[in-house]
């Protein structure tokens, strides 16, 4: 009775992927009455019978469609990388330090976009904490302002080694 | 690569009826000028002889004659900026009650060469014209009526007066000169009157100040206010809604008096040109900005501030084109004016520190030439700049980059306020007012506690994405725009305390019919240890009254709307909002969180970014035949793997294609390990609708698949195929 519910659950949804109407989006697509009322016992029926498996993993598999993609249950699917940064403050001097993204490199030299940064702190001594960075983001710079000669400041580009498995570190002595 | 045309058109005809026009083209990154000035065009000639050619329109700009060899100088009222119109060899002698007439298009003036009134054209060809009766001594205030087509002239004393000379050739007494009243019976110290642009009377401001309005038929004079401004107005000005400009002689600086109020008084205006020897005039018909080609810069900030030209804004005339801040600035009619150039001219600052309460923050300017730079930050978040919050005063810049250390109050509060930059060659300037060079560039910043670190996700001004389908526990057909968010996070902590989080984002898109409230989880915090009293929740920019703070639960959720369906709508013949081809729309809602913490919460008791965003189904709507009945907030859709809060219907899991397993930290996932909603740190294009995302991120497949081995950037722009992304 469990199974063939849940067939006509997922039929059903086909039937509705079929007429362009996932998403609830479409208010064309047919809606049946409602056929089920709340469960009776839902948490009690762990779903143990219809998860006959996980299914098999194949990272060169071609699907025809994302209905039909199989992700591991613990992928999740995250964007991003996480980078440790440090910034050892070698005289304790009073420092800014801003980690930022987007920089150019001209003539008058390095300008940094200050609206790009992922990290932004006044320090007196060192610095170190950890980003949480975006995959297409490969190039950071962090830019030390120095409050004692504000005519100096300090840029230190970091480039990501995309093929590493290692934690990544932007570190600057 | 836009490329902007310029054309002036310089017009000559004086005397040699030369005629020469000059294009101008100019690529984007040079200083854009897109004036079209002194576009003359010749109307025809007229009566008596007279061979000047009149103006093809009414001016926004006023009229200033100056110095005992004449000088004519237009000058844009908004800024004070002012060039000279007549050319070098105009070979005038001194002329004054400038005057312009509506009636035909003309400027007249007292000329004292002729010693007799003269026409002046828009080919600056003076002809004199001679009256009878005139008086032994030359007029210096004069302006010509907008209700009748006549001549006003005044000179005190008592064998003088007001005179009126018609200048309808129709009329009886056309040219001819006639005593009103005389210079004791109507006795004024003014240096110049100007006619209102409908009520016929004349209005001028004598050397103590007083405002004055005249009956010129009656020639009486009734004192309406003192305005509070003395000195010798030799210049006054009217424009279309009754607004008075008087410019004073010795320092140029313009005032702007309007006459429909009860008392009128004078507020400072703009910074323009002085002279011992002044006399102006306009079209009252005009607004004193070109709606088709302005020539002034306006700032950002809410109209507080002074932003706008009705709250005398701070605005820069840009026509002279040497000195602005960044690498562009762009001219609009009025602040919040889109002039569709879509340029952003905001680029002249960079907030190389952080602005934190009492401490010295430094702030590189970079501007085009030498000039001088007036700052303030309102401190006290109040929506104005006060005396007293002016961070950088008259601070002397040269091209190029120029750092700039300041000290931010101690008072200061923290949290989002507004800053405003002004760059001029005067300079003194305060935060409101036009002046006739430089640029106004205003900035929402974020005043932070002392030592303080910040994080941002993704980054302090970029977007990350949200992207939902909404009919959990049903698959959908994953074109993943039921719900798109753009989304920026940011915490702000000293040492290990968490002082404050903001949460900012707008409604991208809505393709569904199903209707969702929005909320964010912060995991770890509690409801009690935020500080509800400055908590702050703007929608659309506006401060909401009640609070987003859900209540009767013990984890703190906030509630960004409990349907996103009551903020925007779908397009016109639209099903949805932003997700259908020829379906665009402006982005209709955008909301902002400032979330300060009671002391002594700990950091790391609090989830990392991107915290728990969810979407629950409105209260009363019905969702799909898996629920019986509207199931209300007890629905909610998390990313994958994150537990639902405790408002969540437990049982609902496993319903329909739901395979969550609690017990193993599973939650919001299919049978094939596929979530209903992703979070992607980039400004995302999200697919048409029912566009399968595969078609619109080819990439995206293979990096699923491989657990995000592969193709990790799949989401940008260059790994799209733009024809199946939406596009507004």
């Amino acid at each position: 009775m469990k199974l063939s519910n849940i067939t006509l659950i997922f039929m059903m949804s086909l039937l509705m992927v079929a007429c362009g109407g996932g998403g609830g989006g479409s208010t064309s697509a047919p809606t049946p009455a409602a056929v089920i009322e709340e469960p009776t016992e839902p948490e009690v029926e762990e779903p143990t019978v219809i998860v006959v498996a996980e299914p098999e993993l194949d990272p060169n598999a071609i699907y025809d469609a994302t209905a039909e993609l199989i992700v591991s249950k613990s992928f999740l699917l995250e964007q991003e990388y996480e980078l440790a940064v440090s910034y050892q403050n070698v005289d304790n001097r009073s420092a800014y330090v801003s980690v930022c993204t987007e920089f150019t490199e001209g003539q008058n030299g390095i300008k940094v976009n200050y609206n790009s940064c992922m990290l932004r702190t006044s320090i007196n001594g060192d610095y170190s904490g950890t980003l949480t960075v975006a995959n297409d983001q490969n190039r950071l710079i962090m830019a030390i302002w120095y409050l004692d000669d504000t005519k100096n400041p300090r840029y230190e580009i970091w480039d990501n080694d995309s093929d590493t498995n290692d934690v990544r570190k932007f570190e600057v002595n | 690569m836009n490329i902007y045309i310029i054309w002036r058109v310089f017009c000559s005809l004086h005397n040699s009826h030369r005629f020469y026009v000059e294009v101008e083209f100019t690529m984007l990154n040079s200083v854009r000028r897109n004036t079209v000035k002194g576009i003359i065009l010749a109307i025809g000639m007229t009566n008596v002889g007279l061979h000047a050619e009149s103006f093809s329109e009414c001016p926004a700009e006023a009229f200033l004659i100056q110095d005992k060899i004449a000088n004519l100088y237009t000058v844009q009222l908004a800024t004070g900026f002012y060039e000279k119109f007549s050319p070098n060899d105009w070979d005038q002698e001194k002329m004054n009650a400038l005057a312009f007439s509506i009636h035909d298009r003309y400027l007249y003036a007292f000329n004292y060469y002729y010693g007799t009134i003269v026409r002046i054209g828009a080919d600056l060809q003076v002809d004199p014209i001679f009256l009878t009766n005139l008086p032994d001594k030359g007029f210096y205030v004069g302006d010509i009526s907008v209700v009748e087509n006549a001549y006003y002239l005044y000179r005190p004393g008592g064998n003088y007066g007001l005179y009126r000379v018609s200048l309808d050739e129709n009329s009886n007494d056309y040219l001819q000169l006639g005593n009103v009243v005389d210079g004791t019976t109507l006795n004024l110290a003014i240096y110049d009157l100007a006619f209102h642009p409908d009520n016929g009377f004349a209005y001028a401001v004598d050397r103590w100040g007083n405002l004055w309005k005249i009956n010129v038929q009656a020639g009486t004079s009734e004192n309406l206010s003192n305005v509070g401004e003395a000195g010798v107005f030799g210049a006054v000005y009217f424009d279309v809604t009754g607004n008075l400009y008087i410019s004073r002689n010795n320092d140029g600086n313009i005032f702007r008096i309007n006459t429909n109020w009860d008392y009128p008084v004078a507020e400072f205006f703009a910074y323009g040109p002085s002279s011992s020897n002044n006399d102006g005039a306009r079209c009252a018909l005009a607004p004193i900005i070109s709606q088709e080609n302005p020539t002034t810069d306006f700032g950002d900030a809410p109209d507080s501030y002074g932003t706008s030209i009705n709250n005398n804004g701070a605005r820069h005339d840009i026509e002279e084109g040497i000195l602005f801040l960044g690498e562009i600035v762009e001219s609009e009619p009025n602040a919040y004016a889109d002039n569709g150039s879509g340029v952003d001219d905001n680029d002249g600052i960079d907030f190389v520190t952080g602005v934190a309460a009492g401490t010295t923050a430094l702030v590189d300017i970079t501007s085009s030439a030498e000039g001088f730079v007036n700052a303030w930050l309102d401190s006290d978040k109040d929506g104005e700049f006060d005396a007293d919050e002016q961070i950088i005063t008259d601070e002397a810049v040269t091209a190029g980059s120029n750092v700039v250390a300041y000290d931010v109050p101690t008072w200061a509060e923290t949290g989002t306020t507004w800053t405003r930059f002004r760059l001029s060659s005067e300079e003194s300037l305060s935060p409101i007012g036009g002046v006739a060079d430089g640029e106004v560039e205003d900035y929402a910043i974020d005043i932070a506690e002392q030592n303080v670190t910040s994080l941002h996700y993704p980054s302090s001004e970029t977007w990350a994405t949200l992207a939902f389908e909404d009919h959990w526990p049903l698959v959908g057909d994953y074109d993943m725009n039921d719900l798109v968010v753009h989304y920026r996070l940011s915490s702000y902590a000293v040492e290990d305390t968490l002082m404050r989080v903001k949460i900012e984002g707008e409604i991208v898109a809505i393709g569904a019919s199903y209707h969702n409230g929005f909320a964010f989880r912060l995991p770890g915090l509690l409801r009690s240890e935020v500080d509800t009293g400055r908590l702050s929740f703007k929608i659309n920019g506006v401060e909401q009254s009640a609070t987003p703070l859900e209540a009767d639960v013990d984890e703190a959720i906030f509630i960004i709307a409990d349907d996103l369906w009551d903020f925007v709508t779908a397009g016109e013949n639209c099903k949805f909002y932003r997700t259908e081809a020829g379906c665009g729309s402006s982005i209709q809602m955008t909301f902002s969180l400032e979330i300060p913490m009671e002391a002594n919460v700990n950091k790391t008791n609090v989830a990392d970014f991107p915290y728990d965003p969810f979407i629950f189904a409105s209260q009363g709507h019905e969702r799909s035949y898996v629920f019986g009945e509207a199931p209300g907030r007890r629905f909610e859709i998390h990313l994958k793997n994150q537990a639902p809060t405790e408002t969540f219907q437990a049982n609902f899991l496993g319903r329909g294609d739901d395979t969550s397993d609690a017990t193993n930290g599973e939650y919001f996932i299919n049978a094939n390990g596929m979530p209903w909603a992703i979070n992607i740190p980039y400004e995302w294009e999200h697919p048409v609708e029912y566009m399968d995302i595969m078609y619109a991120y080819p990439h995206f497949h293979s990096f699923v698949t491989s657990s995000g081995e592969l193709n990790v950037d799949w989401f940008t722009f260059e790994k799209s195929t733009q024809d199946n992304v939406f596009k507004q």
